[in-house]
């Protein structure tokens, strides 16, 4: 028997048919190969103002002893400024290596073989994923016109369902539930049911019917909350996320969680983040001026799109996505094709500067040619 | 879908003709029991004595062979595996190459030819130390003429989804009666047969209807590998020509395979409704019957982001791959080997996968040698005598000694005809022999 022989004896049947997720190259490998001499990436959503200066000081400040030594296991001061700020104790909070991280948390914690989470079939895939190299099975409801379809969700619900996901607002639709919708929902679901509510685009949404989940975790005790400093706190490379529920769900959350896995200066830049008054206004406003451009420049190209809330747009194009991703690479543009998230024919793009909007439109147009 | 009974058995004998019995009995008794019919059951157990014959032949009795049998409903596969470890693989060639050293026996008929002529499907796949022959029987099904009937128009919405197994066997009946039979696969002449592939999951399927039933088009799709996925259709009544089904049926399919683990999907045999527009033109390909020949357009698409990759291939290749990439915004830096006269083994081994019904041969590199040539010349003539037109190289660029055959392919009048984005462990390069082609 050769090893490779022997290692196919090992894994679970759930892990062998598992596809590893590819992350995309280096950008200076990407142009190389590409041909192009700079490289706009409009495909994580990330914020093209990046952190806030409040967060760069920090960051630039950060004392490099600390390095050479582990990091507050628990994130305790960045809890603690969390509790503060949204009138909470610091134990209902969990903050984890993003908000990949604290998914596999929770779904670690409830689940065991056997069990299975619900989600909607066309949303941020990670869900999905976990649940699935976890040896569960992950149960997708069909959007109904780019919206969660709480009905739909509400029918897969059976004995060994454990964690439902909405990711609200939706990525990659950017539609959401308002509060009363939610409130519903939750109804219906019962207590019997973790719910995790993903809010990684919450700090985008100016609707004042968008329900604050930190607020209503108060109100459910099998309520979760996903939260992000990777979008609007321009964070993304440090890799912070975290979750908040009451204290007995977190306890329970905490038994799974790896400690340790948040970094220093993570913690030191997100607890700068929230000191800052005008980064999410200045981001905000570049959003609604990126968008209002965008969707002029889309309708005049007779393409259809789709937006919403967060800092995103899906563009529905005639022609294979994938095609589209490697011809606009050939003009540095990185967009993220929708086939991996069911919306075969559509692009998604992060929102950003103008003059980068601008080299987008032009780069449509050619591949539209 | 009926449950089709389905499973697998296993049996590790020694290469010793005193257990030639054990073998024989045993694929039968397996074969009988996984619903095989007796014609065909017989047809297997010659093929499997022959292979086991010739592996008693180059093998030490104290070696080992291990003998798969799985059921799946519409067809029984069997595997012979063993380790490759100190045999003489040119065995392992459909047909002898013989060398001036004459220390290779050259028989007419291998057992391997004639185990070949015996099954639907025969394969050699090869690992770092193992080999694994693969044929496969398929169950009789009764052919069915279709006969045109008039069926309803279908009218408002429609709804895509699986089809049920009556659903099937009417998409089976529209395709073959509205569309030519090379857009048609050979499996829809046998109703049974594609309800029972659908029914192991081997074939996946979407129908369109409307509220009242009325089949309005339809879609079919399998995994060709790991990671491609081959469709057919997608099929529309006559009715429906020029609405939207078409998409809607593809944009199913890419939904159905998108989070899998398929990197792209393909259509060698498109039906005239293929919404083109999205997908790519890989190029074409030659299908020759009767003389006859027919150009057919090969269309594809990624189903992930292709971030770039570099291939290193024979500098006889660089100016069609060069061409292609070109044509499809792949990304890729063309590195070149050249022959800086390293030895060379002195045998190349092909191994053969043959489907007879579709009158198909896929040939694919084991081994690269110095007799590659003269090898290749071989399969071409032994093909082609018995009446398999239509032979294809499949070079995977991920290997080195894949690459190397290039110039022994063009020489035997093989033209590069396509290049299937990552289809292999990189891109795969599809070879056409050309009949009267320059060299």
């Amino acid at each position: 028997m050769s090893p490779f022989w022997r290692l196919e004896r090992l894994l679970p049947e759930y892990v062998k048919n598992f596809e590893a997720y590819i992350p995309s190259r280096p950008d200076a490998e990407l142009m190389k190969l590409f041909g192009c001499a700079r490289l706009h990436r409009l495909n994580n959503n990330e914020n093209p103002l990046g952190p806030s200066e409040e967060a760069k000081k920090a960051i630039h400040s950060f004392d490099l002893k600390k390095v050479a030594t582990y990091p507050s296991g628990d994130s305790f001061y960045l809890r603690n400024r969390l509790a503060q700020l949204f009138h909470k104790t610091r134990d209902q909070f969990l903050v984890g290596n993003g908000a990949n991280e604290v998914i596999a948390f929770v779904i670690k914690a409830f689940c065991e073989q056997g069990d299975n989470i619900i989600t909607a079939d066309k949303t941020f895939a990670v869900y999905e994923w976990v649940a699935k190299f976890s040896g569960l099975e992950a149960r997708m409801a069909p959007l109904n016109n780019f919206e969660f379809d709480e009905q739909r969700m509400l029918d897969l619900i059976d004995k060994k369902t454990k964690i439902i996901f909405v990711c609200n607002p939706n990525n990659p639709t950017g539609t959401f539930w308002n509060v009363s919708r939610f409130k519903a929902f939750m109804q219906s679901v019962g207590p019997d049911r973790i719910v995790v509510l993903d809010e990684a685009y919450a700090e985008f949404v100016e609707d004042e019917s968008y329900p604050d989940g930190i607020r209503l975790v108060e109100e459910y005790d099998n309520l979760v909350v996903f939260r992000t400093f990777s979008k609007m706190y321009g964070l993304a490379g440090l890799r912070i996320g975290y979750l908040c529920a009451n204290e007995q769900t977190v306890n329970a959350i905490r038994k799974t969680c790896v400690v340790y896995s948040v970094n220093g200066l993570a913690q030191t830049a997100a607890l700068a983040s929230l000191e800052s008054n005008d980064h999410v206004r200045q981001t905000r406003e570049l959003m609604k001026q990126a968008k209002y451009f965008l969707k002029e420049q889309l309708e005049e190209l007779s393409l259809d799109y789709v937006i919403g809330e967060g800092n995103f747009i899906m563009v529905k194009l005639p022609m294979s996505d994938t095609l589209a991703y490697r011809m606009l690479m050939k003009r540095g543009l990185m967009v993220r094709t929708m086939s991996g998230f069911r919306f075969p024919g559509y692009i998604r793009v992060s929102i950003s500067h103008l003059d980068v909007m601008g080299e987008l439109v032009d780069g449509l147009r050619f591949i539209l040619k | 879908m009926p449950k089709v009974e389905s499973g697998k058995v296993e049996l590790v004998a020694n290469s010793d003709l005193s257990f030639l019995r054990v073998a024989t009995s045993y694929v039968e008794s397996a074969s009988l029991a996984f619903g095989l019919g007796e014609t065909e059951t017989l047809s297997l157990t010659i093929a499997v004595e022959e292979i086991f014959v010739q592996l008693c032949k180059i093998m030490l009795p104290t070696d080992t062979i291990r003998i798969n049998v799985f059921g799946s409903g519409f067809e029984v596969v069997l595997e012979f595996i063993f380790s490759s470890h100190d045999l003489d693989l040119r065995s392992f060639n459909m047909v002898c190459v013989p060398d001036d050293s004459g220390d290779f026996e050259c028989n007419d008929e291998t057992g391997m030819i004639i185990a070949s002529r015996m099954v639907d499907s025969f394969s050699l796949e090869s690992s770092e130390s193992h080999l694994k022959l693969k044929l496969v029987k398929e169950k009789y099904y009764p052919e069915i003429e279709h006969l045109s009937v008039v069926t309803p128009a279908p009218s408002g919405a429609l709804d895509i989804r699986e089809a049920g197994v009556d659903e099937l066997k009417e998409l089976t009946r529209m395709a073959s009666v509205n569309y030519t039979q090379a857009a048609v696969p050979e499996s829809f002449k046998f109703p049974g047969k594609v309800v029972d592939m659908a029914s192991v999951g081997y074939l996946k399927t979407a129908v369109a209807k409307d509220n009242s039933g009325v089949l309005a088009g339809g879609l079919v799709w399998k995994s060709e590998s790991d990671k491609l996925v081959t469709f057919r259709g997608p099929y529309v009544a006559p009715e429906c020509r020029g609405t939207d089904i078409a998409s809607r049926l593809v944009d199913y399919m890419l939904e159905h395979v998108a989070r899998t683990n398929a990197l792209g999907v393909m259509s060698t045999w498109p039906s005239s409704d293929l919404p083109t527009q999205m997908f790519e033109n890989l190029g074409s390909q030659f299908f020759f019957e009767d003389g006859r020949q027919q150009e057919v357009n090969a269309y594809f698409r990624l189903l992930n982001e292709d971030d770039g990759n570099v291939v290193t291939v024979h500098p006889c290749m660089v100016d069609f791959l060069r061409e292609k990439y070109l044509d499809l915004f792949l990304a890729r830096h063309i590195d070149t080997f050249s022959d800086s006269g390293e030895t060379r083994a002195a045998h190349s081994v092909l191994s053969a996968f043959i489907l007879r019904m579709s009158n198909r041969i896929i040939l694919r590199p084991v081994i690269y040698g110095r007799d590659a040539v003269e090898n290749i010349k071989a399969h071409v003539n032994f093909l082609m005598a018995d009446g398999l037109t239509n032979i294809f190289f499949q070079m995977d660029l991920g290997f080195a000694d894949n690459g190397r055959f290039a110039p022994a392919l063009i020489h035997n009048s093989f033209q590069p005809r396509i290049v299937v984005p990552m289809a292999g462990k990189s891109d795969m390069v599809i070879f056409q022999y050309i009949p009267g082609g320059d060299h």
